[in-house]
């Protein structure tokens, strides 16, 4: 189970024991939970819902850096200090519960289920259930949809930063494996201020990328 | 923290090159009617945190007055004269971790000294 949440039937069977954390853990959540954070965090979080298409605004990522910072304090995700530091860790659970998010908006039918009418013949519950069941293949398919879509985004930002030799190189090295600053400098051959200036281009190329999509979707 | 060591699962979620891209591209702000709502918002957060922050402080550190105020007097004590509470806070005196504050004893009345005797079999026997 990725992120090493607590499965909901468990919780719902056993009562857990309250999570204690030592203060050290308190001093260094307390140290690292800055301003700066939340609001990179929220930025990452509304970056991964625009640049899929949903059109959700800002409260689904304020929802999910909320529910992440909880989750931790509350010990459902368990957080090590030593191993890691806040930021990083909070990027890597906001990432994977956009995508689960992601493929759940994919092969779940949108049903109107607070619209149903017992009194309506014509609407039985009966229809909701069968469009809100899931084919086992939908699963693996909402995983194809995603990768498509993900890689036709990737695709796009390559075209836009065509004339930007850094930034494509940029852009190669993250598809080289490369996932640190120091990684993306190395690969892609930047110094320290290539990587911010090229980081900043391409901030701009991502949001002329989701407000041109926005559009799209509002013209369709 | 053995128990708090497990990392999420990132070989089973390989990370796609485009979320390390926004994961970069996310460090700065191109937006700065966003950005003024993100501040505000962030406070928010923040004043939220500090109340769950508090409350597992509290869980770590709870009040000592209550454990004081919970020493019982029990019979056998309340028996002992002084001499005798005295000789009893002496063998207490010889656990490493009984600190004593009162340099002076003789300047603690006779109930005093009893309750000082109780509180610290108290602490003990909760340890």
């Amino acid at each position: 189970m990725s992120l090493d949440e607590q499965p909901d039937d468990d919780s719902r069977q056993t009562p857990r024991a309250p999570f204690v954390p030592p203060e050290s853990w308190i001093e260094a959540f307390d140290e690292q939970c800055t301003s700066t954070t939340l609001k990179r965090l929220r930025r990452y979080a509304a970056m991964l819902a625009r640049i899929a298409g949903r059109d959700v605004g800002n409260d689904y990522a304020e929802e999910l850096v909320q529910n992440a910072l909880t989750d931790t304090m509350c010990g459902t995700l368990r957080w090590d200090p030593e191993a890691e530091g806040l930021e990083p860790y909070l990027i890597t659970v906001i990432r994977l519960r956009a995508r689960r998010d992601r493929r759940r908006v994919h092969h779940y039918h949108h049903v109107y289920i607070d619209a149903y009418d017992p009194g309506d013949p014509a609407m039985e519950l009966a229809d909701v259930e069968a469009a809100l069941a899931v084919e086992p293949a939908a699963l693996t398919k909402s995983a194809e949809h995603e990768d498509e879509a993900i890689t036709r985004t990737m695709t796009d930002l390559r075209e836009r930063a065509c004339g930007d030799p850094q930034a494509r190189r940029f852009l190669n090295a993250t598809y080289q494996g490369a996932t640190t600053k120091a990684q993306i400098m190395r690969l892609a051959e930047l110094t320290n201020t290539e990587y911010h200036n090229t980081r900043r281009r391409l901030a701009r190329l991502v949001e002329q990328l989701t407000a041109d999509r926005t559009d799209s979707t509002k013209e369709d | 923290m053995n128990r708090h060591s497990k990392r999420p699962a990132r070989d089973a979620d390989p990370v796609h090159p485009l979320e390390t891209l926004l994961a970069h591209v996310s460090a700065d702000s191109v937006d700065p009617i966003d950005d003024a709502h993100a501040d505000v918002w962030a406070r928010e957060v923040r004043a939220k945190v500090d109340g769950q922050l508090a409350a597992l402080r509290r869980q770590l550190n709870p009040p000592r007055g209550v454990a004081r105020r919970a020493a019982r007097i029990d019979d056998e004590l309340r028996a002992l004269d002084r001499d005798g509470l005295l000789a009893r806070l002496a063998v207490l005196r010889q656990a490493p971790e009984v600190r004593i504050a009162h340099l002076e004893l003789s300047g603690l009345t006779t109930d005093d000294l009893r309750q000082l005797v109780a509180e610290i079999e108290t602490e003990r026997t909760q340890a």
